[in-house]
């Protein structure tokens, strides 16, 4: 008896962290041209953010402040979302990731900036970005600029 | 003796290198402040460099209202740039240091 109420305490907390874990994480991705190709074939706009992970304190705060919000999320979701990342600390990421997040800069972080967010086209094609952060939690303007270019 | 001075003096040049690489960093981040009723926004980066002013067309009529409204904002974006460029250079220049009293002051 007491084996089958362990099992199913178990099993009750392994279904929640499932759960939690599908609705609170946006579907970031890293590999440009897979998310070009996702893009053309969901016919969506691609939601590109340029981070300093490990240096950039308004980078980290607006990670916290913008994209844990339900609003994000739901806004997000008209978006296929490209997480790149130019950290201090080389060994966060691959080689071959960090030569083309770099190589994205010139195209579209052209004044190289951080924290920026640009909206592409599915044909990879800048359409539009916003840089900066308040560190305030004033994420309104984000939100704008997600709503007008989705 | 010496080995040790020799030491140091390479830790020194690591420390110096990694500051001014930080500095060039803290170019690159940009913050955006704006008044209570969002009538002037201003960018500046973390090394207090301006990058942008914008004023609402409303503001253009009172000259004295506008100073007042440029004062605030950028003094808050000012103060908001300093706070981060002091805590990441110290912490650059903590980096590999023995921890010598007033020696983090001497990066910024």
């Amino acid at each position: 008896m007491k084996t089958i109420l362990y099992t199913l305490a178990l099993f009750t907390l392994f279904s929640f962290s499932t759960t939690k874990e599908n609705t609170s994480s946006v579907d970031w991705q890293t590999d440009y041209e897979k998310v070009l190709k996702k893009a053309k074939k969901e016919k969506k706009n691609v939601l590109v953010y340029f981070t300093g992970s490990d240096w950039c304190p308004p980078c980290k705060m607006l990670k916290r402040d913008l994209f844990e919000t339900d609003a994000f999320k739901q806004l997000s979701s008209e978006y296929v979302l490209l997480y790149v990342d130019i950290p201090r600390n080389k060994d966060i990421i691959s080689p071959e990731l960090y030569s083309q997040n770099k190589s994205l800069l010139p195209k579209y972080n052209k004044k190289g900036v951080f924290p920026l967010l640009a909206v592409l086209s599915e044909n990879g094609v800048l359409l539009d970005d916003y840089s900066g952060y308040s560190m305030n939690g004033e994420i309104q303007y984000h939100l704008d600029f997600l709503k007008k270019n989705k | 003796m010496f080995g040790d001075l020799m030491g140091m003096m390479g830790k020194l040049k690591e420390t110096q290198e990694k500051v001014k690489k930080t500095k060039e960093r803290l170019h690159t981040i940009t913050l955006n402040e704006s008044s209570n009723d969002d009538l002037v926004k201003v960018t500046i980066t973390a090394t207090r460099e301006l990058k942008s002013i914008t004023i609402d067309d409303s503001l253009l009529n009172d000259k004295e209202q506008l100073e007042d409204y440029l004062i605030l904002t950028l003094n808050k974006a000012i103060a908001k740039a300093s706070t981060i460029n002091e805590t990441e250079l110290t912490a650059a220049a903590k980096e590999g240091m023995p921890n010598i009293p007033g020696m983090d002051t001497l990066f910024n």
